[in-house]
C-alpha cells in the first residue's frame, strides 16, 4: 500500500466527511425510515467512498464501503427494510470503516482487514439478504413482469458534455427514471476521444432506454425538461409493443435516432452490456467540478496574522495623519483621504478572511446526534435532541474548541438532568425529554446555547453543598444566581459520595474556563423540575475582537466589549457599604459589587472616588459587576497577541495588542481579576 | 512582517566592521562565538547563537502588573509582544541610568523570545577551549546557577553567562508566583 502522495491526504480528508455524512444519514434514516431521498445519498457516500478508497489503492476500506454499499442497495431496493436494528448494525459498520481509516489518519498503513467491518454489518441481517448484492447487479434490466407496465417508452440520453462541470447530475436523472419503472439501458461510449483526448470532466456517454412504466408520458417528458439544455439531446417516444429484447431496443431506438439524425445512429455501441457496466463504474467517479477548494488551516492563520498587522499599520497611519495635519495643511487633508480609502479596504478584508476561516457550528453540533442516541439507548432514556441554528457561523478555531466543553455539558444534560421516562410521567411531563442545541448571531457575537426540559438545579441541594465544601460562609445566605454560580466553583459537587459518572467535582469549572480562554462568557439559569440552560456567548473571531480602551491612571488597557453591559458615572448616593459583602454599587434598585481595578492592576495616582471616574458594568456569568476606571479612551478593533507566545501566562492578563502608535496594550482576563 | 527567525549576524549593526580595533581574525575564526556585553564592572558573554538582533532602548515599555520589578514590560517588535528584562535588576546590581548605549538584546532560548537591557555591547569573539577558565566558587557577585564558565578574553575576565537559566520553567514558575 503506497500511501504518501497528496491526493491520498486529500481522500482522507474526503473520507471522514463521507462517514460523517453517512452518520448523519443513518439517523435520519432512522426517524424517517421511508425517506427514499435519504437512502440515495447515503448511497452515494458510501459509493464515493467506496471508488476514492479504491482509486488510493485501500483495499480494505473500498471492500468494506463495498458491502456496506451492498446493503444500502437493499434498503434502496426495499427488499431490506430499515429498522432500527439495521440502523444500529449500519452504524457499527459504518464505525469499523471509520476504525480502518484512523491508523491512516496518524500515517500508519492499516493492517487490520475488512472482515471486521464484513462480519459486523452482516451479522444480525435477516439471513435471506446477507448474500452481497453487487452494484452492477442493479443495472441488470429489472423483471419487468413485476411492475405496471402500462405504457413502454424509448428514451434517448445525451447530455451536455460539460453538465458535469456546472454541477449536474446525469446519474440522478438515471436514478429518478429508475422510480418511475422498470429500465432497459444501454451506456454508449462510441463518444469517448482517444486517451491523450480524455477530459474527465468531460461526459462522454450517452443511454438509450426503455422505460416500462405506468407514468403518463407528460410526467416522464417533465422529468427530462428539468435537464434539459441547448447542448443536450434528451428525447422520449412512446412505443407501442414493450420489446423484451435489448437487441430490439437498439433496433427501435436506432430507428428513433435516425429520424433525428442520420449520423448518430452509426455510432451505437455493438457492446451494449459492457457499456452498462462503465455507467455505474465511471460516471460518477469522474471528478466533479468543484467551486470550493481546501486549504490547510495553517495557510488561513498566516493570512490573518498578516490582516492583522495591516490593522495595527492602519491604525498607525490615522496617527500619522494627525502629525502631518499639524505640518501641511493641503498634504494632510490629501493623507487623510487616502487614510479612509485604505480604512474601508483594511475592514472589508479583515471582514473578508474572517468570512473564510468560519465554519458553520453544525460541524460539531451534528456529532452529538450519535452521541444521545447512544447514551439514550445505553441508560434506558429517551432523550430528543433538537438542533436549530447549525448554519451559525464561528471562526474555526473557536468552534473546535468549544466542542469539548459543549459535549460536557450534553452529557451534564443526559446524565444529570434528565429523569428516566418513569419519572417523566410521574412529574407529568412527555416521556420523551428534549435536549436543545440552538446557535444565533447576536451583535457581533455568537450565542450557543444548550438547553434540557430535565429536572433542573436545585439551589438548596447546591447551597446545601457549598456550605459542606466551604465555599460559602454558613451564616451567608445568598441569592438563587449567586447559588447557581457555585457549579463553576473548581471542586464543586452535590454528591456526597463519588460514583462512575458524577461526584469527582471536576468539570463545570474546567468548562467556564475554557470558554473564558476564548474571551467568551458561560451563563446558568435554571428552574427546578422545568430544566436548565447553559448559554455560551463567544467573540466571531480569536485572532480580532472588539475592545473598549479604559485609562487607569497613567496606564491603558483593553477589556473585552462582549463583556460590558453598560458604562456610568455614580453619584456618591449610589454607593453603599456593607459589611459583609463590601463596596455595592445602586443601579437602578440592583446592588452590584465594586471592583476598583486599580487595587488589583497596583496603580498608583488612579481615580479613587467612583463618581469621579467611570463604572464599567461587566457580565460575568450571570453576575454583574462595576468596575471603576478613570476614563474610557476609545472603542475599536483589536488585534490579539498572545503573552506566553514569547512569556508566560500572566494571571488577570488575556493577552496583549499593539495601539496606532505602536506601543503595547494589555487586553484585561476580566474572568480571572474577579475570582 | 518578517516573523522568520533573522539571519544572526545580520542584524550586528551596531558592531562596525570598519573598526581598526575590529577583529576578523576572531570572528570568522572556527570555534564557538560569543557576544560580550558589559553590565556595571564586569564583562559578560551570551553565545552568539542564542542571540536574535540588537535594538536600542525603546520609547515605550508597557508596564505588566503583579511582575518582579527585574521585568521591565512588554514591548512590540515588528509586529512581536517581547517580555524585557533588566539584567542589573535581575542579578541585584546597582540602579543605572539608561543611556545612548543602552541595549537590549534579543535572545531566543528554544521558542521563547525575549530582550534583555545590558549597559552596552563590546564585542563578538571566538573562544577557544584554552581561553576557559576554571570557575572559583563565589568568583562574581552573581548568583551560580546563571554562569556557565568563564573565560579569559586578552588578560580581561568574561563571565559566561547561561541564558536557558533565565527562562527556566522554575524561574518562569518562581516568576508567576510572585505575584
Amino acid at each position: 500500500m503506497n500511501f504518501e502522495s497528496l491526493p491520498a491526504d486529500e481522500f482522507l480528508d474526503e473520507a471522514q466527511e463521507l462517514l460523517q455524512e453517512i452518520e448523519n444519514g443513518l439517523l435520519l434514516l432512522e426517524d424517517e425510515p421511508n425517506n427514499y431521498e435519504v437512502i440515495q445519498r447515503l448511497f452515494r457516500s458510501a459509493h464515493t467512498l467506496k471508488g476514492g478508497a479504491a482509486m488510493v489503492g485501500l483495499n480494505n476500506l473500498a471492500n468494506g464501503a463495498h458491502e456496506f454499499e451492498a446493503i444500502l442497495s437493499k434498503l434502496r431496493s426495499g427488499t431490506l427494510k430499515s429498522s432500527p436494528q439495521v440502523i444500529s448494525n449500519l452504524l457499527e459498520g459504518r464505525d469499523n470503516l471509520l476504525s480502518l481509516l484512523n491508523p491512516l489518519l496518524s500515517s500508519l498503513p492499516s493492517s487490520s482487514s475488512s472482515k471486521v467491518q464484513k462480519s459486523s454489518t452482516d451479522r444480525h441481517l435477516p439471513e435471506q439478504s446477507t448474500r452481497a448484492q453487487t452494484t452492477d447487479e442493479e443495472l441488470t434490466p429489472l423483471n419487468s413482469s413485476s411492475l405496471p407496465q402500462d405504457y413502454a417508452y424509448l428514451i434517448h440520453l445525451k447530455f451536455d458534455p460539460l453538465c458535469l462541470q456546472v454541477g449536474q447530475e446525469p446519474m440522478m436523472l438515471l436514478k429518478q427514471l429508475e422510480q418511475f419503472g422498470a429500465l432497459t439501458m444501454i451506456a454508449h461510449t462510441s463518444d469517448f476521444p482517444s486517451w491523450p483526448d480524455f477530459d474527465p470532466t468531460r461526459l462522454y456517454l450517452w443511454w438509450s432506454i426503455k422505460l416500462c412504466s405506468d407514468k403518463p408520458f407528460e410526467e416522464v417528458d417533465q422529468l427530462l425538461e428539468f435537464y434539459r439544455g441547448e447542448q443536450s439531446e434528451l428525447l422520449i417516444e412512446a412505443i407501442e409493443t414493450p420489446a423484451e429484447e435489448e437487441q430490439e431496443v437498439q433496433q427501435a431506438h436506432q430507428n428513433m435516432l435516425a429520424q433525428i439524425s442520420d449520423q448518430e445512429a452509426q455510432f451505437v455501441d455493438s457492446e451494449p452490456s459492457k457499456g452498462a457496466e462503465l455507467m455505474e463504474t465511471d460516471v460518477t467517479e469522474l471528478p466533479k467540478p468543484s467551486q470550493t477548494i481546501r486549504v490547510p488551516v495553517s495557510r488561513l492563520d498566516r493570512l490573518q496574522n498578516l490582516v492583522s498587522e495591516t490593522v495595527i499599520r492602519q491604525a498607525r497611519l490615522l496617527r500619522l495623519n494627525d502629525a502631518i495635519q499639524a505640518t501641511d495643511d493641503q498634504l494632510g487633508e490629501q493623507f487623510l483621504q487616502f487614510v479612509e480609502d485604505n480604512e474601508q479596504a483594511v475592514r472589508e478584508l479583515q471582514d473578508q478572511i474572517q468570512q473564510v476561516r468560519m465554519i458553520p457550528v453544525g460541524t460539531i453540533f451534528s456529532p452529538m446526534k450519535r452521541v444521545v442516541r447512544d447514551f439514550a439507548n445505553r441508560h434506558q432514556k429517551q432523550i430528543k435532541l433538537d438542533i436549530f441554528g447549525a448554519e451559525t457561523e464561528l471562526d474555526k478555531t473557536i468552534t473546535e474548541q468549544i466542542q469539548g466543553p459543549l459535549m460536557h455539558l450534553l452529557r451534564n444534560a443526559m446524565d444529570h438532568g434528565m429523569e428516566t421516562p418513569s419519572d417523566r410521567t410521574v412529574a407529568g411531563k412527555s416521556s420523551i425529554g428534549t435536549i436543545t442545541l440552538r446557535a444565533s448571531q447576536q451583535q457581533g457575537f455568537v450565542i450557543v446555547e444548550i438547553t434540557d426540559d430535565g429536572r433542573g438545579l436545585d439551589p438548596h441541594k447546591i447551597l446545601e453543598a457549598g456550605h459542606r465544601l466551604g465555599m460559602v460562609a454558613i451564616d451567608h445566605q445568598p441569592n438563587k444566581q449567586e447559588v447557581l454560580q457555585l457549579i463553576f466553583q473548581p471542586g464543586f459537587t452535590t454528591a456526597t459520595e463519588v460514583s462512575e459518572t458524577s461526584g469527582r467535582g471536576v468539570g463545570m469549572d474546567a468548562v467556564k474556563r475554557d470558554i473564558e480562554a476564548l474571551l467568551g462568557n458561560i451563563e446558568v439559569s435554571s428552574q427546578l423540575g422545568k430544566g436548565t440552560a447553559l448559554k455560551l456567548k463567544l467573540p466571531l473571531s480569536l485572532a480580532i475582537i472588539e475592545g473598549m480602551l479604559v485609562r487607569i491612571g497613567k496606564e491603558i488597557f483593553v477589556l473585552p466589549l462582549l463583556l460590558v453591559t453598560e458604562t456610568l458615572r455614580p453619584l456618591p448616593n449610589q454607593q453603599k457599604r456593607f459589611k459583609t459583602r463590601g463596596e455595592l454599587i445602586d443601579i437602578r434598585g440592583q446592588y452590584l459589587p465594586l471592583v476598583r481595578l486599580h487595587q488589583h492592576l497596583k496603580i498608583e495616582e488612579a481615580v479613587e472616588k467612583p463618581e469621579e471616574g467611570l463604572l464599567i458594568v461587566v457580565q460575568q456569568g450571570t453576575q454583574k459587576y462595576c468596575l471603576l476606571v478613570d476614563n474610557i479612551e476609545d472603542q475599536l478593533p483589536v488585534v490579539i497577541k498572545s503573552l506566553e507566545e514569547h512569556f508566560i501566562h500572566i494571571p488577570g492578563i488575556a493577552g496583549a495588542t499593539i495601539l496606532g502608535d505602536g506601543s503595547v496594550c494589555l487586553i484585561l482576563d476580566v474572568a480571572a481579576i474577579l475570582n | 512582517m518578517d516573523f522568520q527567525p533573522h539571519h544572526v549576524l545580520g542584524h550586528f549593526n551596531l558592531l562596525d566592521e570598519e573598526d581598526e580595533n575590529f577583529d576578523y581574525q576572531l570572528l570568522h575564526h572556527n570555534g564557538e562565538q560569543w557576544l560580550t556585553f558589559r553590565l556595571g564592572k564586569e564583562t559578560y558573554g551570551l553565545e552568539i547563537l542564542q542571540v536574535r538582533e540588537l535594538i536600542s532602548y525603546p520609547e515605550s515599555i508597557t508596564r505588566v502588573p503583579r511582575l518582579p520589578l527585574f521585568l521591565l514590560g512588554m514591548i512590540n517588535l515588528r509586529g512581536m509582544v517581547l517580555p524585557i528584562m533588566d539584567l542589573r535588576k535581575r542579578f541585584e546590581m546597582a540602579e543605572y541610568e539608561t543611556g545612548p548605549f543602552t541595549v537590549i538584546i534579543i535572545v531566543q532560548i528554544k521558542s521563547k523570545v525575549i530582550g534583555v537591557v545590558v549597559d552596552s555591547v563590546v564585542d563578538v569573539v571566538n573562544l577557544q577551549q584554552d581561553n576557559l577558565l576554571e570557575a572559583p566558587e563565589e568568583s562574581t557577585e552573581l548568583d551560580s546557577k546563571f554562569v556557565k564558565g568563564l573565560a579569559n578574553l586578552r588578560g580581561e575576565m568574561v563571565i559566561l553567562l547561561d541564558l536557558e537559566q533565565l527562562l527556566a520553567p522554575d524561574e518562569l514558575e518562581q516568576i508567576s508566583m510572585l505575584r
